[in-house]
């Protein structure tokens, strides 16, 4: 109990929140505009009446139950709001509303939102909750004539996204049990994954030979190995604390900067092969929330 | 120490929540998803995966297997049930199930316009550079959503997303009578493996509408 406590109490630099913040922000704000530049915001988020793909929505969505067509109304409160806590303007209030407008969005057309809507979603509430407005801010500007004062926030949101992080990767590995993510299935996944139309972005002819093919096997099992194992950026930290050989070592080494700096290369290399729009981007954002301001560690440290 | 204590607690149950959602939830396996193809290599595969470890497993038991787990999933699931409005309001959730499955039977969707005299055109393929129009639009993720699924499940959206496209084309061109999407499936063949079942074409027609 002392412990569960422990985790979740003391106050730290409000950096690390604040740039995820700004990071989301322009992630989603990023998706937005290129919702509008390729003409696809009245076609995916409008009724069939004003010729979107939107046949019956809910009447009791209040942004959508506010005008004939909601695609403008939708995608407008969404931009206004993740400009508002990009630039950390009234953040906490910019954060709330682009949340409810977000799980709008969602019931209204739910094919279109994607696992990495609902995981942004997921740490907006935890950003809403925290004072991550408090620093590179524009509210931080006004108050204090400094975008960056020196502000300690409670850290406890900070470790939510961790856990939050951990338990995505991590079910994500455990979920993957089509036979090609296994040794049954010669580690065929990624190149399969690859040949998918939908979602590469170019047919990777240079995987047609044994070394290519085997370049993606490696690519498979260390994808499911890295997330299988992900919950070490949790528990490294914490044993880090312990006064014995090993907890020296793990303080030492610290272990778990090793499956962070795997998960940018592995949202990069996404980025670069997949066309998968806001989720590398999305997720990448998220990723100062490892980055204890203390210099620390990464993950749950307690205070 | 009296908000920590209701700090720890509150986190306490959210997590508690989130984690019972983050469990996996299978689908319930119907006698129609199990006639699929890819259902019924994914099958072979794991029979012959067992077989490999001298373990002889019939379909069957697999299926049955499969079914007991994903309802002993939905029943942990059924706990936070009455929580279900909340997470509706606030988008919120646990499903990651990313690329679970690697697809090897791809659809290509394709965009064919067929003009008055009967002369038609593929005016799209997917990642073909002689075949662009409104490439990016049509790539977009949330309007690939309307295709790049089991087109079986989503045919409805499937529809519509074709009378989208269509309309979008007959406003651009005065000479388009027709306009077809259609999802193209293709096969992959992993080095060593046997090649996949063939899948099956779907297409939607739209005609222009008369004045």
């Amino acid at each position: 109990m002392k412990t569960w406590l422990r985790w979740w109490s003391g106050d730290e630099p409000a950096q690390s929140l604040a740039l995820v913040r700004v990071l989301v922000g322009l992630a989603v704000l990023s998706d937005l505009a290129t919702m509008a530049w390729v003409g696809a915001l009245g076609p995916a988020w409008s009724l069939t009446t004003s010729g979107g793909i939107v046949d019956a929505t809910r009447k009791d969505l209040p942004l959508v139950a506010m005008a004939s067509d909601p695609a403008l109304l939708l995608w407008g409160t969404m931009v206004a709001s993740a400009l508002a806590f990009t630039v950390g303007w009234g953040s906490r209030a910019a954060l709330v509303v682009f949340g409810l407008a977000s799980a709008q969005s969602a019931l209204h057309y739910p094919m279109g939102d994607r696992a990495i809507d609902m995981l942004l979603r997921n740490a907006i509430w935890i950003l809403a909750a925290s004072g991550c407005g408090a620093t590179l801010s524009l509210s931080a500007r006004l108050r204090s004539g400094t975008w960056m004062p020196a502000v300690e926030v409670p850290a406890w949101p900070r470790r939510l996204l961790v856990l939050q992080l951990v338990v995505m990767y991590f079910t994500a590995g455990v979920q993957k049990f089509g036979l090609l993510w296994m040794p049954m299935g010669d580690f065929a996944a990624l190149y399969v994954i690859l040949h998918d139309w939908g979602v590469t972005r170019a047919i990777p002819t240079w995987a047609h030979n044994p070394v290519g093919f085997f370049v993606l096997q490696l690519g498979t099992a260390s994808t499911l190995i890295w997330q299988w194992t992900y919950p070490v950026v949790l528990v490294a930290p914490a044993l880090a604390r312990q006064p014995t050989p090993w907890g020296r070592w793990l303080a030492r080494w610290r272990p778990e900067r090793a499956w962070v700096a795997l998960g940018v290369v592995f949202h990069l290399g996404i980025a670069a092969t997949l066309d998968l729009g806001l989720f590398p981007w999305g997720m990448l954002a998220l990723y100062p929330a490892l980055w204890d301001p203390r210099g620390q560690a990464t993950g749950l440290r307690g205070t | 120490m009296r908000w920590e204590v209701v700090r720890g607690g509150l986190l306490a149950c959210v997590i508690a929540w989130q984690l019972v959602e983050s469990l996996p939830a299978i689908p319930t396996i119907s006698p129609e998803m199990l006639r699929r193809p890819e259902a019924q290599l994914e099958l072979s595969r794991w029979q012959a995966a067992f077989g490999q470890l001298g373990i002889e497993v019939q379909r069957q038991e697999l299926v049955s297997l499969a079914r007991g787990f994903g309802d002993a999933m939905h029943r942990v699931h059924r706990v936070f049930d009455p929580l279900d409005p909340v997470a509706e309001l606030l988008g919120v959730g646990q499903g990651w199930g990313l690329f679970a499955q690697a697809d090897d039977v791809p659809g290509r969707l394709e965009i064919e316009v067929f003009a008055a005299g009967g002369a038609s055109e593929v005016v799209y393929r997917r990642l073909d550079p002689d075949r662009t129009w409104r490439a990016e639009r049509w790539a977009y993720r949330r309007m690939r959503a309307a295709y790049d699924q089991d087109v079986g499940r989503v045919a409805s959206v499937f529809r519509r997303f074709t009378e989208v496209v269509a309309a979008t084309r007959f406003a651009e061109d005065p000479d388009a009578v027709r306009v077809v999407v259609r999802i193209v499936p293709t096969r992959t063949q992993v080095p060593g493996h046997e090649l996949p079942a063939e899948g099956r074409v779907v297409e939607i027609g739209k005609d222009r509408p008369t004045p």
